[in-house]
């Protein structure tokens, strides 16, 4: 398949079947039209012979009867098979009385047996001895004849022009075939016309000296003027019937004033009109009477003799001819048009000129039969076609037709069918090369489509021109030459409309056809434009501007509204009801887009700092607001993970230094304790010593405390809460406190509930907070006071109270005091750290709980909350 | 007379320890990173190594690992690192004790005394069979005596039957109520401090330092047990 795709040869194999289907389905096609439209479908063979027959008959008669005069036999009727006789007869009923079978009856005949009367063909003829025979393509079957009238046009529509004579009063109307100006016996003006608006005209018609409305004008006028020329006294006179019946005479007078007519009487329509409108009359031309103006010809004039006319010929100074007055009736029609408005128009009749007894001819008759039967060489075809008669030819034609009538659709499909097999072929090879599986175009795939398509049209063109210019020489000269150049031209416009079709197939292979166009290429610029346009307007307008644009667009397109629709309310509600819903959309959408903003603020005041606003589908404003809030976001957790990291940082340093610190520390307190063990007599030195001593273990002891507190203050230390009794614990706090309470005189009470409770804690961190705790009573409460410690359950919370009197007077706020490095007594000389309180609090906000500390004059109290474990 | 290994890299700890462990009656031998302890003890027979974590070219706890390998010595970890993270690592690598600096050299004796004379006592084989053992702690029920390291503990008789009762179930977790029933058989109305109290005492009596008990131990919020290596 895919070599087939890209074969040559089976493209040129396609490409030649397609023109042979082609060229049978044109034939085959206009063969079955030919043979529908002569009847070979519906009528016997009998019937179409005879229909055939009868015309060329026809022809062969008017052949006859017009070559009467003549002694010789013409030479088509030399070895043929038409059988004639011309018989003189006025009318059909005197034809009807002479006796046909009797070859006396005719004035010519070539009759050679008996005549079949019934098989006859009659053909009527006028003949004047004037008129002839005229024919087209004699041969063949499909030329026409007709007769013709040498002095005569025998329908108005062959005079171009119409010309009233003043002096004799009539109207002639001028063929431009025969050179010669008629006179009318029966003339008919019609003036038609569509008013411009309803009160526009209302045209009076004056008859005579009686001032009468005619046609009152409301939406059409229709005016209808028949005469018919008296010849007794050289005047038209008005048809009985028509409008201008009760008029006694026709009175055309046109007067002639230097360049100007008047026109006067019968046609009264145009009094008023050059009474109305001068300036118009005054571009009528070709009314004087100067000889250029008016057309060389014969002309009949009236003779006065019975009505008799005589014809001049070669009339040029019309003058003599035609009198003093004279206009060309034509030119004052196109006046009345000029001022009614271009939707009027007229018509002029001038009727049954042949009528008029200035010809001398007879009605002939011609009775003819076809000698049956008809015979012809089959084997011979062409030859016995091109030697014989009309009726051998038709004969030949018939046979044809009946043999091939139904054959034709065989054809037909046949060639449908291999036409668009080769045509789907080639649409699926198009653009298949061999050596690639791609589809490559051709360089007429690059340039654009209009281009393509235009050279396309201008070949298409020039090749109709050139096959029609062919053509025509066809029916003149029927060479075989001709028909092949036609056919190679036809064929050729067929190939260059299916190469064009193949490409157009490529390009759509290709893919985006549409691209390739101009029409695509202005269109894609001109939405670049509009695209850069609203992005810098968005960019770089102020946000007041941009609502002073939208409030002005909405406005405008109310404002539009109210003006198409203002009458109309029903409209202007539909139209205002469509805006509310529009309108509305867009500030739900608005408002959409607010609610998610706002929870996204939300969020992000909450500390959510992975929250990220869905900016895709937002608009203008709020689109960059919440790139913005997602920006800042991102800004604070970048800022919050790089504070978490100088904490830990911190941290490590504190630690490492203290690690550094204790070495020299632990040789510090050695020696100082080796000392101490020398005997040592001086006093001073023994109590230098003694300072040396206490020092260096409050420092430990600080260094301790510092490394604690660095840690629990950022989070670096493990917590793992367990279910504890908060009960147990404060047992166990007794325990280990008690001889330190002791030693300092303190008493301690103990007061919890008879249930055990438990709590949530991690043993080791709440030890440490206790312990802290403790130790801070032991050291600053009063010496001989009491210590409460109380548990209680408040609202599913365990609350631990600590409350101690101070021995030393706290002008401290609770706050103050859980400060690193602070401390209640200002002398700083006893020991501790004054980082006690400040890890007890670390240490319950690790482990979820809470730490309080009030002071209130000498009572110190700590209130510890925790939850309470179910 | 037993020979004593102390391994820091800080001259000065070394030569205050040596004042302190000579005074004792002991042999000290000095070094100065991991690979002198090393070279040392395979040198010397040393009864107790004293050994610095934090050491130039051979820092303690690779040493810990190479010593355990061709010695069972009874080792103590000098430590500056108070976290119990170093503490674990160290004692799982093989260190039987450990002191954190700056330590007070009267702990640091009492330890290596401990030590030396459960190493010593170990290697004797003197444990009677029907005495509770925890660590350094026997308990012999006919005689009702308590001896720390083989030394004796002087213990009132509620100490005594408290200590019984949880080296009997050692490793269980006891509250002060339960301890309070079983020894005082009796109601815990309002006296569990008492126990509390008692367990305080004991401790300053078994351990060397009752601020971080080795065998005593205090469950925070739930109660006490006994644990031992």
């Amino acid at each position: 398949m895919e070599k087939l795709k890209s074969s040559l040869i089976a493209k040129i194999i396609a490409w030649v079947l397609i023109s042979i289907s082609g060229f049978l389905i044109v034939a085959s096609g206009a063969l079955g039209i030919f043979f529908s439209e002569q009847g070979f479908y519906e009528l016997s063979e009998e019937e179409i012979r005879e229909q055939f027959f009868e015309k060329y008959q026809d022809r062969y008669a008017a052949m006859v009867l017009m070559e009467k005069d003549s002694e010789v036999e013409p030479e088509f009727l030399q070895n043929t098979n038409f059988r004639y006789g011309i018989v003189q007869a006025d009318t059909l009923e005197e034809l009807n009385k002479i006796d046909l079978t009797s070859l006396d009856s005719y004035e010519k005949y070539n009759f050679d047996e008996e005549i079949p009367l019934e098989k006859t063909d009659r053909f009527e003829c006028f003949y004047t001895g004037d008129n002839y025979y005229s024919e087209m393509n004699p041969d063949s079957l499909w030329g026409y004849f007709w007769i013709r009238d040498s002095h005569l046009a025998t329908q108005s529509s062959y005079l171009t022009s119409y010309v009233y004579a003043k002096d004799a009063g009539l109207l002639y109307g001028y063929s431009a075939e025969s050179y010669t100006y008629y006179p009318m016996e029966n003339v008919a003006f019609i003036i038609k016309g569509l008013a411009e608006n309803e009160n526009s005209i209302s045209v009076e018609v004056d008859a005579g000296e009686n001032v009468s409305e005619i046609a009152e004008i409301e939406s059409a006028i229709y005016f209808e003027y028949h005469y018919k020329y008296d010849r007794d006294s050289q005047v038209y006179r008005p048809v009985e019937g028509t409008d201008l019946e009760n008029e006694t005479e026709l009175q055309i007078e046109i007067y002639i004033d230097g360049d100007i007519a008047y026109a006067t009487d019968v046609f009264m329509i145009f009094d008023e009109i050059f009474e109305k409108g001068e300036s118009f009359f005054y571009q009528l031309t070709g009314t004087s009477l100067d000889n250029e103006s008016w057309e060389t010809g014969d002309v009949y004039v009236p003779d006065g003799e019975n009505g008799g006319f005589t014809r001049y010929t070669d009339v040029e100074a019309e003058e003599e001819i035609f009198g003093s007055g004279m206009v060309e009736v034509s030119d004052i029609m196109d006046l009345v048009i000029a001022a009614y408005g271009q939707d009027y128009y007229y018509e002029i009749k001038g009727l049954s000129v042949n009528e008029w007894d200035y010809m001398n001819g007879k009605m002939y008759y011609v009775i003819s039969y076809v000698k049956n039967p008809i015979e012809y060489d089959e084997k011979n075809l062409s030859e016995s076609y091109e030697n014989g008669d009309l009726f051998v030819k038709a004969q030949i034609v018939i046979d044809f037709a009946q043999k091939m009538k139904y054959k034709i659709f065989e054809i037909l499909l046949s060639g449908l069918l291999t036409f668009i097999v080769c045509l789907v072929y080639l649409c699926i090879a198009a653009g298949h090369r061999k050596g690639t599986d791609e589809i490559v175009g051709t360089w007429w795939t690059k340039l654009p489509l209009e281009v393509e398509w235009g050279i396309f049209l201008i070949l298409e063109f020039i090749i109709c021109f050139l096959t029609s210019q062919v053509a025509t020489g066809i029916e003149q000269i029927t060479s075989i030459f001709w028909i092949i150049m036609t056919l190679i031209l036809l064929y050729t416009m067929a190939w260059i409309a299916l190469a064009f079709f193949l490409n157009f197939v490529v390009r759509i292979k290709l893919g985006k056809w549409w691209r390739k166009t101009i029409v695509c290429s202005i269109y894609s610029w001109i939405k670049r434009t509009v695209k850069k346009t609203a992005l810098s307007f968005s960019t770089n307008t102020p946000m007041v501007l941009k609502l002073i644009a939208f409030f002005g667009i909405v406005s405008f397109i109310e404002f539009c509204g109210i003006m198409i629709f203002g009458c109309d309310t029903e409209a202007l509600l539909c139209v205002w009801f469509i805006e509310k819903i529009v309108l509305f959309a867009l500030v739900y959408i608005c408002f959409l887009q607010m609610k998610q903003l706002k929870e996204a603020g939300e969020k992000i005041a909450q500390g959510d700092m992975n929250y990220q606003v869905n900016t895709e589908k937002m608009l203008f404003e709020f689109k960059k607001h919440g790139e913005n809030l997602n920006s800042i976001n991102t800004g604070m957790s970048k800022a919050v993970e790089e504070r978490m990291k100088s904490e830990r940082f911190k941290t490590e340093l504190i630690t490492n230094v203290s690690h550094d610190i204790k070495t020299p520390l632990t040789s510090i307190i050695n020696y100082v304790d080796l000392l101490e063990k020398e005997a040592i007599e001086n006093e001073n030195v023994a109590e230098y010593l003694e300072v040396l001593s206490r020092q260096s273990n409050r420092l430990k002891k600080l260094i301790e405390d510092l490394m604690e507190a660095s840690k629990a203050s950022t989070g670096n230390l493990q917590v793992n809460l367990e279910k504890l009794e908060a009960g147990v614990f404060l047992v166990q706090t007794v325990g280990e406190f008690e001889e330190k309470t002791k030693a300092s005189g303190l008493d301690l009470i103990i007061k919890k509930p008879e249930e055990p409770v438990y709590i949530l804690a991690d043993g080791r961190h709440y030890w440490r907070v206790i312990d802290n705790l403790m130790n801070n009573i032991c050291k600053y409460a009063q010496n001989g006071t009491r210590v409460y410690i109380n548990l209680e359950v408040k609202d599913q919370k365990a609350v631990i109270t600590f409350r101690n009197t101070s021995k030393y007077p706290l002008n401290i706020s609770g706050e103050e005091l859980m400060e690193r490095f602070v401390r209640g007594d200002s002398s700083r000389n006893t020991e501790g750290s004054g980082l006690g309180l400040s890890i007890a609090k670390s240490l319950m906000d690790l482990m979820g709980a809470d730490f309080e500390l009030m002071v209130d004059g000498d009572l110190f109290k700590v209130v510890l909350t925790f939850n309470v474990a179910s | 007379m037993y020979n004593i290994l102390v391994c820091d890299d800080e001259k000065d700890i070394v030569s205050a320890l040596k004042i302190y462990l000579t005074a004792d009656g002991y042999q000290v031998f000095e070094a100065y990173n991991g690979k002198e302890a090393i070279e040392v003890i395979e040198r010397e027979e040393i009864h107790l190594v004293l050994m610095d974590v934090m050491m130039p070219v051979m820092d303690g706890i690779t040493a810990m690992v190479k010593l355990r390998q061709i010695s069972n010595v009874p080792v103590i970890l000098l430590t500056a690192k108070s976290e119990d993270t170093d503490k674990i690592l160290g004692l799982t690598v093989g260190a039987d004790d450990y002191v954190t600096k700056p330590f007070n050299p009267v702990e640091v004796q009492a330890r290596v005394k401990s030590q030396i004379r459960r190493y010593m006592q170990l290697g004797g084989g003197s444990i009677k069979q029907e005495n509770l053992v925890i660590g350094g702690i026997e308990l012999d029920d006919r005689t009702k005596e308590v001896t720390l390291d083989g030394e004796k503990i002087a213990l009132t008789r509620t100490e005594y039957e408290i200590l019984k009762l949880l080296m009997e179930h050692s490793g269980q977790v006891f509250s002060p109520n339960q301890i309070y029933e079983s020894v005082w058989k009796d109601n815990p109305y309002g006296t569990e401090n008492t126990v509390a109290v008692h367990i305080r005492h004991l401790r300053e009596k078994v351990e060397i330092n009752p601020a971080e008990p080795r065998y005593l131990k205090v469950v925070w919020g739930r109660g006490y047990k006994m644990e031992g290596k």
